[in-house]
């Protein structure tokens, strides 16, 4: 790819005549300069000679000459000058001159767009810019994990600090019952069961702000379908979309009809119909589950490898939905009747994929916004303690690429579990039972080993991402040699 | 040039004595309805008028491109008008007009034209091209200035 000197973009209102007469001015002025260099022209028939995101990130200084709108927030961070078109025509040169003597202009909007981390909602960078369909569903999936982590979060911490008083200090019938450990246990229990539907409500206002209740309701439907938070995703766009497509319906109602529309209309029937949709979508889950549940117990005395894979890939799956679910039973079950092994490989397999996430954070940190380091930071207590949950707002921001990554962690952790024969006597307990596990260090040994890998793995995928300008991470600057490398 | 044929002909080109910006956006307006590209003489001068207000199109040397969109407007055309006196237009250079290259655009419809329109708006980049269209005294010389044929 060529790295120009100078870019930039030229407008007019008509779009006809000084649109390209400023980007001639100023391809012949650079030209007369020796410097390489890239004009878009915004014309009436739309956009020529583009800038590519990569083009824009590695030039050297921008010219923005217009009268109308030609998306200089492109160019935020670089040197620019950003003036009316007809200074372009008339003196392009001194133009390129000031825009190659500017400071970097401040990355405008960073806050709103990116989050600088002290915020509540600032979990996960959002892309730089972008149109089209592909950008509208990452930023409504970007803005659904940041309305999901802080209940993750806030009630995962509290579940796991109220298991230090005792796997069961929160049930009443149990020797260890200790009343502040239930208070926590049931708040943060409450909390997080909003995570899969803030995930839902927070992809639904994305797409069309008052789909939030269809969001909202879609993903608590959903939740007790037993779909997990693959559900939510699906609830949250269903919703989303939905109500955009009831206010295109609705606009033929005369404007007088306005309030009414907003007010009841669209919450009632835009709820109804992603409501009933959700229930019909959420209907199979239940044979779904039957269906891993028959799958798995036919695999219980396979090799331990082979059931580690698929023991990984269905906790890593869909971490608390109906594939983790039949995991969790055939494992519950099989403890029931005395086998210790099989639940040993289960754990290690829920176990993994926080950590993996807190792994990736901590090595590489720089490639990670503050709220992701902090998220990764409270996975590896979320991890300790078997909620394996707090590794989904890290495989929702990139699914494609690091589902696969979280389903090899864990296989790599359960198949060494069973390799090793560790059992662990007890459901869920994560490393406080670690005490009665037969063989601990193994275990842990098996753990760490899948989660340093999948770690590493996702930290470098995201690397990747961040350095070709993929991943836009607030305060990250690419270092000059590694980005013209990539 | 493409073998697009040119939105111009060497019937486009005027060689006139208006005194104002007005008179000559006038003038012009009357040629495009008496040619058939345009339906509403009125109309097209005022989207002239509108298009100066938001900024002026004089350049420099001497030059302007007025340009009208319009949806009287039927065909996008280029005019070119050479005035036997100048003409007072805010320029780059503070020069007054001599030599309006007009274009005409369709609000709607045919825009197949238009990129020749800037190819032509292009050229008055060049400081040597600006003046041999300057010491161009006939039509036919003008036309094939502007249509490089």
């Amino acid at each position: 790819m060529t790295k120009y000197d100078i870019i930039g973009a030229t407008g007019c209102t008509t779009g006809i005549a000084h649109t390209y007469m400023a980007k001639k001015a100023l391809e012949e002025a650079a030209k007369e300069k020796g410097l390489s260099y890239k004009f878009e022209a915004h014309g009436r028939m739309g956009v020529e000679n583009e800038l590519t995101p990569e083009e824009i990130k590695e030039a050297g200084a921008v010219v923005v000459a217009s009268d109308k709108d030609v998306d200089a927030e492109r160019f935020d961070g670089k040197p620019m000058v950003n003036v009316p078109v007809a200074r372009a025509i008339k003196d392009a040169g001194k133009l390129i001159d000031e825009a190659m003597a500017a400071k970097p202009a401040e990355k405008k909007g960073n806050e709103e767009d990116y989050g600088t981390g002290e915020n509540v909602s600032d979990y996960i960078a959002a892309p730089d810019s972008g149109t089209g369909l592909g950008f509208t569903l990452y930023r409504a999936l970007m803005n659904g994990v940041s309305d999901m982590l802080p209940f993750v979060v806030g009630g995962g911490v509290l579940i796991a600090l109220s298991l230090l008083w005792g796997i069961n200090s929160a049930d009443p019938k149990s020797a260890e019952y200790n009343q502040i450990a239930f208070y926590m246990h049931s708040i943060g229990t409450t909390a997080f069961s909003m995570m899969v539907p803030m995930l839902a409500g927070g992809i639904a206002r994305s797409i069309s702000s008052p789909a939030l209740v269809g969001g909202i309701a879609g993903g608590l439907i959903a939740t007790a379908g037993g779909t997990g938070f693959l559900g939510g995703i699906v609830a949250g766009f269903a919703a989303g979309y939905i109500f955009l497509g009831l206010t295109k319906l609705m606009s033929v109602i005369p404007k007088n009809f306005n309030g009414i529309k907003a007010i009841f209309l669209l919450p009632v029937l835009g709820t109804l119909v992603t409501g009933f949709l959700i229930y019909w979508i959420s209907s199979p889950m239940k044979f779904v589950n039957e269906g891993m549940v028959n799958f798995l117990e036919g695999f219980q005395d396979s090799s331990p490898i082979v059931l580690g894979i698929i023991m990984g890939c269905m906790c890593a799956f869909d971490m608390g939905g109906p594939v983790n679910k039949a995991a969790s039973l055939v494992a519950l079950a099989l403890l029931a009747k005395g086998n210790y092994f099989f639940i040993a490989g289960f754990s290690a397999a829920c176990i993994a994929p926080p950590l993996i996430t807190g792994i990736a954070t901590t090595v590489f940190h720089k490639y990670y916004t503050v709220g992701e380091r902090n998220a990764g930071l409270v996975n590896y207590l979320l991890g300790s303690t078997h909620i394996t949950e707090g590794a989904i707002p890290f495989v929702v921001e990139d699914p494609i690429r690091n589902m696969p990554i979280m389903m090899l962690g864990s296989s790599i952790a359960a198949s060494l579990t069973y390799l090793f024969r560790v059992q662990v006597p007890a459901p869920a307990g994560a490393f406080l039972v670690l005490p009665i596990v037969v063989h601990p260090f193994l275990w842990l040994l098996a753990i760490f080993t899948g989660a340093i890998i999948g770690g590493l793995l996702l930290g470098a995928v995201r690397k990747h991402r961040v350095v070709t300008g993929k991943k836009v991470i607030p305060g990250y600057v690419p270092e000059k040699g590694v980005a013209q490398k990539a | 040039m493409s073998d697009e044929e040119f939105p111009m002909s060497e019937n486009d080109v005027y060689l006139t004595q208006s005194k104002s910006q007005r008179d000559l956006f006038e003038y012009l307006a009357s040629m495009n309805v008496e040619k058939g590209y345009a339906d509403d003489d009125k109309a097209v001068v005022d989207a002239f008028l509108k298009r100066e207000a938001e900024t002026s199109t004089g350049m420099f040397d001497g030059i302007a491109i007025p340009h009208a969109i319009s949806p009287h407007i039927k065909e996008s055309r280029i005019m070119v008008v050479k005035n036997a006196v100048p003409i007072p237009w805010e320029t780059f250079d503070d020069k007054d007009v001599i030599v309006a290259i007009a274009f005409l655009i369709p609000e709607q419809g045919s825009q197949e034209h238009l990129s020749l329109l800037s190819r032509v708006a292009e050229k008055l980049v060049d400081e040597d091209n600006r003046h041999t269209l300057l010491n161009l005294e006939t039509s036919q010389e003008i036309y094939h200035w502007v249509t490089g044929k």
